[in-house]
């Protein structure tokens, strides 16, 4: 007589069997969102480098020239040599690396520093994924320099960015006005 | 043994399922109305004086435009690239609607608008401009300062997240 072998499950208590499923159920949940929040992929790695150019833009409190310099140089590596930056639709374009980290070079930060964060950031990728248009809001947190008092600023703006010699550098930049003038 | 039957029970009470199955509803329930319908948002910035002061906390309700358009009066929040960052202002003008500003006084289609919430006017002047067709006016209710320094202008329908609850 023959006879084919029970699951070793159906020997387990139903509540444990149970259990066993929920966990189970639990944890290919929690791998899911993970693997969706943090699977690598060019958009992530887009977003990525946003961050750091962010942290890099960012500017702490008493900062000293060398701060400045160092953050300058840095900032090199985020920007075509071409790269076009337009901060208004009526103000005046700026159409390369060196022009623009002449101007962020020469300016001076607020005493109290100020922290840049993109939020919102939506990446479209391009053709190959060598390119990306990116629209984000660039929110501005510092204090005021007189009363001490948190200060806020963000404006919105597009981004596109290129690959190049596997790096992703911003190849041009202009700012959104949400509300319009009349 | 008895101790740590003891922390389950003050960690989950006699029942753990129930009590989980309670705090996963309230986690989602949370997450579902605190994340689409009703937005946190911190105020920041004087703009909105006196009907709001720096610092307050508010929620943009989503929901209020489900089944009506904005309305004059109406605080909305509107959208930057998204909902993280938010401008909130009231609206004025209406889509289609010609809008002036002569000597601080919001003039609608030739009749000035009376504002209760606007308890000092600078004397901004814009001359006459008609709204596009879903484009809507929202200016802030603190107007002593120069025209040139307060946020405001047109606003599309796409961009008006909700209104403000309190």
């Amino acid at each position: 007589m023959l006879a084919k072998p029970a699951p070793a499950t159906s020997h387990q208590p139903p509540a444990t069997r149970k259990r066993l499923i929920f966990v189970s159920f639990v944890s290919f949940l929690a791998i899911a969102f993970f693997a969706y929040h943090w699977w690598p992929s060019p958009e992530r790695a887009v977003k990525n480098h946003l961050g750091e150019l962010a942290t890099t833009l960012s500017v702490p409190a008493n900062d000293g020239d060398l701060g400045r310099v160092t953050r300058v140089a840095q900032l090199r590596h985020y920007f075509a040599e071409d790269v076009h930056v337009r901060a208004s639709a009526s103000g005046p374009e700026i159409t390369s690396r060196d022009a623009l980290l002449g101007l962020l070079g020469g300016w001076t930060p607020p005493p109290g520093g100020w922290t840049i964060e993109f939020v919102d950031v939506q990446v479209t990728l391009g053709q190959g994924s060598a390119t990306a248009l990116v629209y984000l809001t660039a929110k501005v947190s510092g204090h005021d320099a007189r009363t001490g008092a948190a200060t806020l600023d963000a404006r919105e703006a597009n981004l596109t960015m290129a690959k190049q010699n596997g790096d992703w550098v911003v190849t041009s930049v202009e700012a959104t006005e949400t509300l319009q003038r009349p | 043994m008895d101790a740590q039957v003891g922390i389950t029970r003050l960690f989950f009470g006699s029942n753990a399922r129930v009590t989980l199955v309670r705090v996963a509803t309230f986690v989602v329930t949370a997450a579902v109305v605190f994340g689409y319908v009703l937005l946190p948002v911190r105020l920041q910035g004087i703009s909105m004086r006196p009907t709001y002061n720096d610092g307050m906390l508010n929620f943009a309700n989503r929901a209020a435009f489900w089944w009506r358009e904005p309305a004059r009066g109406d605080v909305v929040a509107i959208r930057m690239a998204g909902p993280r960052v938010l401008y909130v202002k009231r609206i004025v003008g209406l889509p289609r609607e010609r809008v002036e500003i002569a000597m601080g006084v919001v003039v609608i289609d030739g009749v000035p608008l009376v504002e209760p919430t606007v308890v000092y006017k600078a004397p901004w002047n814009l001359p006459a401009f008609r709204l596009g067709d879903d484009e809507y006016l929202v200016i802030g209710d603190n107007r002593v300062m120069a025209m040139e320094n307060h946020d405001f202008g047109r606003a599309s329908r796409d961009r008006i997240v909700g209104k403000m609850l309190f």
